[in-house]
C-alpha cells in the first residue's frame, strides 16, 4: 500500500528558526529518508514553498480566476509531503512519526488510491528542472468531502478521466512529473502533539469542508503555466486547486507505476 | 440444546478471529461464522458435538467462505482472492490439519485490530464488543443510549477504514507492545466503566456488559501472560463487580460504599480479585490498575466500613498519584485522608484542587465535598455543594439521591437555627 503524509507546520516555524535549529530539522529528515530507503519504503518527499506563493484556481460558469494565497488559511500549513510504500498502516506511521513536525504540530497519513495514480514522464524531476530551465509546482486538488461522498463510481470515473486528459496532454508536453488520488479523509490518521507525547488519532488532520483529494507535480517554465494546467482539472470547477512553487523535490527509486485507469 | 449453545457460542469468537486472519475481511468473516453456527445447531445435534468444535466452527466457515468468493469470483474474475485461502487450510479433515487452522494469538490479533489508536475511540469500543465479545448491534446500542443505526455506521466506518488503510492483523512488534496493550486495556475498561456507571434501571443489561468486559480481560489475561497491569484490570474489575448487588438498594437508589450491605458482596469473586491483585503487586512495580484494584482489594478485605484500614488506602492513592497523576486521584486521596484525618484535612487538598477547571465540570467532586462539609457540620456550604453536583448530574438515582441528602440538610439547618421558619 502507498501511504501520502502530509506534512502540517505552524504559520511561521520555520522563518523563525536558527541556522542550528534549521540543520537540526534536515538531519532529522535525513535520517528519515536513510531508514525508509534501507526498507525500501522511500517513493519520494517534497518541500513546498511559503503558502504566501500559493495562487488558488477556480473556474466558476466556464471562467477561470484566480486568488493569492493558500486555499485553507490557519495557524496550521499543508507544507509538504513524503511517499512511502508500506506492508500495512503501522509501518507507515512509525516512519511518519519521525518527521519533525510529527511532534510538534502534526502529520497525517493517508492511503493513496493506487488504481488512480499518474507515473507520468520517465524523466525523473530534477533532470526537467536542471535541463528545462523549468521550475517544479504542485497543484493541491481540493474537493467538498459531501460532494465526493454522493458520487457514485461512474461520477468519480468521469473525474479521473477528465484529470488523465491534463495529465495527458502535461506528458506530451514533458511537464508531468508525477501524481496521485488520495483516499477518502475516512480513510485518514493523524500523529498530533497532545499532552507530552505525540498521539496517534483518527481522521484528517484539517477538519474542514473541503478536503484534499489528490496532486499533481508539474514541471513548468512559469507559475502561469501550471495555472494553466490547473484551470483544466476537475477540482477547479467543483472545489479548487492551489497551486504552490516546490522548494525541494525528490522521487526515487523504484519509480512509481500506477495503473493510469480505475479499477473495473 | 441449552449446553450445545453454550459450547458453540464458547467456540464462536475463537472461529472469527481466525476466519478474519484467513480471509482479510471482517464481514465475510462474521458472514462465514453465522454460517457455521447455524450449521453446527443441526449437525452436532444429530451427529454430536465434535472433539474441537472450534475447528470445526472455523472449518465449515472457510469453506462457506470458499463457496462465496468462488461464485463472485466467476462473476467478477477475481480469481487472485482464492489464492491465499486455499493455501491457508488443509484439504482433507485429518485433525491437526483442521487444528492449526486456529492459532491462539488469534483472538489477542483482533483485540489489537479492533483497538487500534487510527480508529475512533467510539469505534474501537463498539467494534471489540461486536466482534471479540460478540455482542449484537442492538445489545450495543442499547448499552450506550445509542441508535442502532449509529452504531452500525460506526462498525462500517472502522471495517472500511480497517480493510482501505491497510492496518494489519497483527500482535505488535515487542518495542510497541506496551503502547498497544495500554490501548486496548483503555477501551475495555472504558467498556466496564459503561456498565458500572450507567447501574441504574436496565441492571440485566449492565450486568451482560459488565459480564463481557471480565470476559474481554480474562481473553486478555490468557493470552498475554504474566502482564501486571492486565492482571490488575482484571482484579480491578472482579473487585469492583463484586459489589455490584449491593450498589443500589431495592428502589434503585444508589448505596454508597460505607453503608452497603457486605453480604450481599459476591466473596467468590472477591477471593479472586483479591489473589489476582497479589499476583499482580508481585510482578513488579504496580500500574495505575494493579494499585486501584489494590485500593478495592483494601475495601473489601474487612466485614464493616468501621475497619476499614485508610491510612493504607491513603498510602495506596499517594503512589497513584505519582504513577498516574490525576485531580480525580487527589480527590479520591481527599476522601480518604478525611477518613483518617478528619473532613477539615480532607477539604484542605479539595482547596487546592479548586484550580482545575475539568474538575469543577466533575459530579463527584462537588458531591464528595458537600460530603466533607456535611461532616465538617458546614451545612449551608453543603448544601451548595450539593446543589452543583445536582447540576452537573445526569443519572436519576444519583439525583433522587442528592436531593433527598438536600432536603435532610435543609431540615438540619431549620432545626437548629433559632427563629427559622415554622
Amino acid at each position: 500500500m502507498r501511504y501520502m503524509t502530509l506534512i502540517y507546520e505552524y504559520a511561521g516555524g520555520v522563518e523563525n528558526l536558527s541556522e542550528g535549529q534549521h540543520q537540526g530539522l534536515l538531519e532529522q529528515h535525513r535520517r528519515l529518508q536513510q531508514r525508509a530507503t534501507q526498507e525500501g519504503a522511500y517513493l519520494g518527499a517534497s518541500e513546498l514553498k511559503p503558502a504566501g506563493a500559493a495562487v488558488c484556481v477556480r473556474v466558476k460558469n466556464g471562467v477561470p480566476s484566480l486568488s493569492d494565497g493558500p486555499f485553507i488559511e490557519s495557524k496550521e500549513l499543508f507544507v509538504g509531503f513524503y511517499l512511502f510504500a508500506c506492508p500495512n498502516l503501522d509501518a507507515a506511521l512509525e516512519l511518519a512519526a519521525m518527521i519533525p513536525t510529527a511532534s510538534n504540530s502534526g502529520v497525517e497519513v493517508r492511503p493513496l488510491d493506487d488504481a488512480c495514480g499518474h507515473a507520468g514522464s520517465a524523466r525523473a524531476a530534477e533532470t526537467l528542472a536542471r535541463d528545462g530551465g523549468k521550475s517544479l509546482f504542485a497543484l493541491l486538488n481540493y474537493l467538498d468531502e459531501d460532494f465526493v461522498a454522493a458520487c457514485s463510481a461512474s461520477d468519480m470515473q468521469a473525474l479521473v478521466d477528465q484529470s488523465l486528459s491534463m495529465v495527458r496532454r502535461a506528458e506530451a508536453a514533458g511537464d508531468y512529473v508525477m501524481g496521485g488520488k488520495l483516499m477518502a479523509p475516512a480513510t485518514a490518521t493523524t500523529i498530533q502533539h497532545a499532552a507530552a507525547s505525540p498521539q496517534i488519532v483518527d481522521g484528517p488532520f484539517c477538519e474542514a469542508k473541503e478536503v484534499l483529494l489528490g496532486f499533481h507535480v508539474l514541471a513548468c517554465d512559469s507559475i502561469t503555466a501550471a495555472t494553466d494546467y490547473a484551470k483544466s482539472l476537475p477540482e477547479a470547477g467543483l472545489g479548487v486547486v492551489e497551486v504552490r512553487p516546490i522548494n525541494f523535490y525528490e522521487q526515487t527509486a523504484p519509480r512509481i507505476e500506477w495503473n493510469s485507469s480505475a479499477p473495473s | 440444546m441449552e449446553q450445545l449453545g453454550a459450547v458453540i457460542k464458547a467456540a464462536r469468537a475463537g472461529a472469527l478471529a481466525t476466519l478474519i486472519r484467513l480471509l482479510g475481511d471482517f464481514d465475510l468473516a462474521e458472514e462465514a461464522v453465522q454460517e457455521a453456527t447455524c450449521r453446527a445447531l443441526v449437525d452436532w445435534r444429530r451427529n454430536g458435538v465434535p472433539a474441537n468444535p472450534l475447528a470445526w466452527l472455523v472449518q465449515t466457515g472457510r469453506r462457506y467462505a470458499i463457496d462465496v468468493l468462488r461464485h463472485k469470483a466467476m462473476a467478477q474474475q477475481h480469481q487472485e482472492a482464492l489464492v491465499p485461502l486455499a493455501a491457508a487450510g488443509p484439504a482433507h479433515d485429518d485433525d491437526d490439519a483442521l487444528n492449526a487452522l486456529h492459532l491462539p494469538d488469534d483472538q489477542l490479533r483482533l483485540m489489537f485490530i479492533c483497538c487500534h489508536p487510527a480508529l475512533a475511540q467510539e469505534s474501537q469500543v463498539a467494534l471489540t464488543l461486536k466482534t471479540v465479545a460478540g455482542l449484537s448491534v442492538d445489545e450495543i446500542a442499547r448499552a450506550y443510549l445509542s441508535a442502532p443505526k449509529t452504531i452500525e455506521q460506526r462498525l462500517t466506518r472502522a471495517k472500511r477504514k480497517i480493510r482501505s488503510a491497510v492496518i494489519a492483523y497483527q500482535v505488535p512488534a515487542p518495542e510497541q507492545l506496551a503502547g498497544r496493550l495500554d490501548a486496548v486495556m483503555r477501551v475495555l475498561y472504558l467498556i466496564y466503566n459503561q456498565a458500572y456507571t450507567t447501574l441504574t434501571g436496565a441492571a440485566l443489561l449492565d450486568s451482560q456488559l459488565a459480564g463481557a468486559a471480565i470476559y474481554l480481560v480474562r481473553v486478555l489475561n490468557r493470552l498475554v501472560r504474566q502482564q501486571a497491569e492486565a492482571q490488575g484490570l482484571l482484579a480491578l474489575m472482579l473487585l469492583q463487580h463484586a459489589r455490584a448487588a449491593a450498589r443500589v438498594d431495592g428502589d434503585g437508589m444508589p448505596v454508597p460504599l460505607e453503608q452497603q450491605d457486605r453480604a450481599l458482596w459476591d466473596a467468590k469473586q472477591i477471593a479472586e480479585g483479591t489473589a489476582m491483585v497479589e499476583k499482580s503487586l508481585r510482578q513488579g512495580p504496580p500500574g495505575p490498575y494493579g494499585l486501584q484494584a489494590a485500593i478495592a482489594a483494601v475495601h473489601c478485605r474487612v466485614a464493616s466500613a468501621a475497619e476499614t484500614d485508610w491510612g493504607q488506602i491513603v498510602a495506596l492513592y499517594e503512589l497513584l498519584e505519582i504513577v498516574s497523576p490525576n485531580p480525580v486521584v487527589t480527590l479520591n486521596r481527599a476522601v480518604a485522608v478525611a477518613r483518617v484525618q478528619g473532613a477539615a484535612a480532607g477539604l484542605r487538598i479539595l482547596d487546592v484542587l479548586s484550580d482545575h477547571k475539568n474538575l469543577l465540570g466533575f459530579q463527584y467532586y462537588h458531591s464528595a465535598r458537600a460530603g466533607l462539609l456535611e461532616e465538617a457540620g458546614d451545612y449551608s456550604r453543603a448544601v451548595a455543594a450539593y446543589r452543583q453536583a445536582l447540576s452537573l448530574c445526569r443519572n436519576e438515582a444519583e439525583g433522587t439521591y442528592m436531593n433527598a441528602r438536600i432536603e435532610r440538610l435543609r431540615r438540619c439547618m431549620d432545626a437548629s437555627s433559632p427563629g427559622g421558619p415554622e
